[in-house]
């Protein structure tokens, strides 16, 4: 296998890995607790900045072009645990302010131009993140535990994204199939009712966007690190929507469905898109892939809102009876 | 206002106002411990108002709430349910796309097993807690006649079913009162009596029970005393034959 | 204190295309509890009709009246074919907000694949400079100043002495009431959508006129900052959008002048983020009030 293709494949595994990773961020928010989450691409970038400011060393090393916050080199992976940190505690403050008694879509709004304002604010404070260029340079993570091969150092990132990918996968389905997952569903379902029970829904509220927010910042970190590079194109305020068309799509709620809706609706339409028959120019490129997206979104919340692979229903009962129709079973007891 | 020997909760001067609509002006009462109280009054009295502020939905302008000597005015939802008030809502609020069971499951008093650490640590934690659950769950489910429904969404039932489910939602935690918004609403009149059964059963059971209904056959059946709300102040509490007989309250029906 | 009034004039030819575009916002939203985010991409397209009628030779003038159609049409259209459909399906508001979206992104980018990304202009003079009590306009500038105050004006008389007027106007306070009261709902509602798509479409068009260069996501971008008017007012207020218009338009300019030029729109966004969760119901709206806590 040539160099080339070695690359491409690595490249496409990692993409994977790090779309299902934020999906799956957003499943936790949107899917399961029904959190409108319009500023999600907000957490991504903060967790590749961060991640990216740890490993790039001071900003006045490499002729001093870039300028930044920060600026460590921390040895692998601690650059990409303090990203998750960052991107929980920066959950932890959009939510305090944000997660109030507000309808849905006025959070929503809220949120959305907060992610508008993020993108403003660090496009025009250079010392931030070094502004519109964004951050380039950034190190590959194996670098730093000595010098290895081109190859030998992408195909090590790539184990790491899967194992990432792997152990976000179970603590998912820890979470989502929980006593824990059920009051988070019991959130998205009825707010009012879930209060009468003695729950607050602005805390579990809170609680998932601290995951989200942290997860984000993991696909953001591993993203940034195999890239090389970050900035403000990457992270325009419609991204949000690419993960909100993986969940419809995939499947609401469901840890396996939401993984195949990111397979597809991150890696595979952009790779589809290649096969179309409308010539090469990137904008037309780029432009088909949110005409999908969208299209995507609209087709699935129209035929099959619940997504490929739905939400399992609990059946929890013990004893084993055929389930009856509910009006079959007024009428059999004549109550 | 009646002041009784042993009342769970006193209501003192309780008042909302609306930009200049007073929804709800000085009302005061008093609820018996273990009695099954109707709350009555024509549309608009300000009943569900009344309600809403008792169960911490609707923050009111002032006045007090004390349950059991413990004032409750003004604390959210979700802490007065735990100080053992439950409530229900004019739409059954059953949670659709979970089973009947899982609807029962969210009834119990929030426990340790629902938090994020113990459901990392594994199913062990919370397992044994969760059976023991849905044990208590299932037995209800008998009770209510709903067994075979158990692994059917909440949303594909009827109405009358959702309102037994979100009683028996109520029920799970044993709380020590419990509001009942218009209970009879979107019920087929073949579940009425299973519901009206039900509430009686858990007078009887020494529940107190606060309940606002149109329907005044079953309150007249049911609820001892009965307090009668209109255009936002009491016009009266006491039994339901006295609220008949009352001409405020005659003026007040024919008129609101 | 020229400057000031350099940046006070900015500021009013501003507030005048956001009252333009709020009015119709948030008179949608009003009557169709929608939040419509696709509103943007109705005012890009429309402002590309009135640029290719005016790259065909026709007056700019007449070509925005000309887009104010299409836009109004295209916005029905979008209401018919795709908004009400799901609606009647059962998509609760949360569905409805990304359906909004979709929409948006895929008009947008449908545009952005014709196009390209290129930056486009009108040809159109400024005109004249006027010196109109110490600020200086421009011919054009006093025409949009002139459209936002006619346009608003009849938008507001509308729904006071019109029947439809005050149909609309029930809708967004009591909708059962008025179904129940004999209000042709359909028809209503489609009147609502024609009208915010022209308001969108000659907003479209006195914004490109405005900052002189567009691309085919300029209408979305600026979405934002007429969300941030309209919110301000108190969504579902056409009043209160107009008011809400000219303090965002009036703050951002002078804010510009005095502050960070970059930083413009931060400060109506700050705004509207402030607001929106200190009074979510905007400086001037009771209705909005129930609206924005209600679930």
């Amino acid at each position: 296998m040539s160099a080339a293709t070695q690359y491409y494949i690595a490249t496409i595994l990692v993409f994977i890995c790090v779309d299902v990773i934020a999906s799956w961020g957003l499943d936790i928010q949107f899917g399961v607790t029904g959190v409108l989450n319009f500023a999600y691409i907000l957490f991504q970038a903060f967790g590749a900045y961060v991640a990216a400011v740890l490993s790039l060393g001071s900003s006045s090393a490499n002729g001093g072009f870039q300028h930044y916050l920060v600026g460590l080199t921390l040895p692998f992976p601690l650059p990409i645990l303090g990203a998750m940190l960052a991107g929980a505690g920066l959950a932890a403050l959009v939510g305090l302010i944000t997660l109030r008694r507000l309808r849905s879509d006025y959070q929503a709004m809220v949120m959305l131009v907060i992610s508008v304002v993020a993108t403003i604010v660090v496009t025009s404070s250079i010392g931030l993140f070094n502004g519109s260029a964004g951050l380039s340079l950034i190190p590959n993570p194996a670098f730093t535990w000595g010098s290895f091969s081109r190859q030998t150092q992408t195909w090590f990132f790539v184990g790491f994204c899967v194992a990432c990918m792997l152990v976000v996968g179970l603590f998912m389905y820890a979470l989502v199939y929980s006593p824990f997952g059920r009051l988070l569903r019991g959130v998205r379902e009825n707010e009012a009712g879930i209060e009468a029970m003695g729950r607050s829904a602005t805390r579990a509220r809170l609680q998932v966007f601290v995951i989200g927010g942290a997860l984000a910042a993991l696909s953001g970190a591993l993203l940034a690190e195999f890239i090389g590079a970050w900035a403000p194109s990457e992270w325009l305020y419609p991204e949000t929507f690419v993960f909100f068309t993986a969940v419809i799509v995939g499947g609401r709620g469901s840890v396996s469905g939401v993984a195949l809706g990111a397979a597809l609706v991150g890696v595979g339409v952009q790779q589809a898109v290649q096969y179309l028959p409308i010539g090469s120019d990137p904008t037309v490129l780029a432009a088909m892939e949110w005409i999908i997206t969208g299209l995507l979104t609209l087709a699935f919340l129209w035929v099959r809102p619940q997504g490929l692979l739905p939400e399992r229903r609990r059946r929890l009962s013990r004893r084993t009876r055929p389930e009856m129709n509910a009006t079959a079973l007024e009428k059999a007891i004549g109550t | 206002m009646t002041s009784h020997p042993d009342p769970l909760l006193v209501v003192e001067d309780l008042a909302k106002s609306y930009g200049g609509v007073h929804a709800v002006q000085n009302v005061s009462l008093s609820i018996p411990r273990g009695s099954l109280t109707g709350l009555i009054g024509p549309n608009g009295a300000g009943k569900s108002t009344v309600l809403g502020m008792i169960a911490g939905y609707i923050r009111p302008d002032r006045g007090t709430i004390e349950l059991d000597g413990e004032d409750i005015a003004g604390l959210p939802a979700h802490r007065v349910a735990r100080s053992g008030v439950t409530r229900t809502f004019q739409a059954a609020s059953v949670f659709n796309r979970m089973t009947v069971l899982e609807n029962l499951l969210l009834g119990v008093p929030p426990w340790k097993g629902e938090s994020i650490a113990s459901a990392l640590a594994g199913r062990r934690r919370w397992r044994n807690q969760e059976r023991a659950q849905l044990d208590h769950a299932e037995s209800l489910l008998e009770r209510l006649r709903l067994r075979a429904l158990a692994d059917t969404y909440a949303g594909e039932l009827s109405g009358g079913q959702k309102r037994l489910v979100e009683i028996g939602r109520a029920m799970m935690s044993r709380p020590h009162l419990m509001l009942l918004d218009e209970p009879m609403a979107g019920v087929s009149r073949t579940l009425a009596p299973v519901i009206e059964g039900l509430i009686a059963e858990l007078r009887e059971e020494g529940m107190t029970v606060v309940l606002i209904e149109h329907e005044l056959g079953l309150v007249e059946r049911l609820c001892s005393p009965v307090i009668v709300l209109a255009q936002g102040r009491v016009l009266m509490q006491g039994e339901m034959d006295e609220a008949r007989a009352d001409p405020e309250v005659r003026r007040a029906y024919l008129v609101g | 204190m020229s400057e000031f009034v350099s940046a006070l004039g900015f500021g009013v030819v501003t507030a005048a295309i956001l009252a333009i575009s709020a009015v119709g916002f948030t008179l949608q939203f009003s009557v169709t509890n929608v939040f419509n985010l696709a509103f943007g991409s109705v005012m890009t397209i429309s402002g590309f009709v009135a640029y290719w009628l005016n790259q065909l030779g026709l007056d700019i003038w007449l070509a925005m009246g000309v887009a104010a159609l299409c836009g109004g049409l295209l916005s029905l259209a979008i209401n018919e074919l795709i908004y009400g459909p799901f609606i009647r399906h059962g998509l609760n508001l949360f569905g409805m907000v990304i359906v909004t979206i979709s929409v948006g992104l895929i008009a947008d980018h449908s545009l952005q694949a014709v196009v390209g990304p290129s930056f486009f202009s009108y040809n159109a003079p400024a005109g004249k400079a006027v010196n109109l009590a110490g600020f200086v306009l421009t011919r054009q500038e006093l025409i949009i100043i002139g459209i936002a105050i006619v346009l608003t004006g009849l938008v507001q008389v509308a729904l006071q002495r019109t029947r439809t007027g005050r149909a609309m106007r029930g809708l967004s306070v009591n909708p059962a009431l008025a179904r129940g009261c004999g209000v042709p709902v359909r028809r209503v509602i489609a009147i609502a959508w024609f009208v915010s798509g022209v308001l969108a479409a000659v907003g479209g068009v006195a914004l490109f006129l405005d900052i002189s260069t567009f691309t085919a996501t300029t209408g979305s971008e600026f979405l934002i900052v007429i969300i941030a008017a309209a919110v301000l007012g108190g969504v579902g207020s056409p009043r209160g959008a107009i008011l809400g218009a000219l303090v965002v338009g009036i703050v951002t300019e002078v804010g510009a002048a005095y502050w960070n030029p970059e930083l413009k729109d931060v400060l109506a966004f700050g705004v509207l983020i402030v607001v929106l969760l200190v009074r979510p119901q905007g400086l001037f709206s009771q209705l909005a009030t129930e609206r924005a806590l209600a679930r």
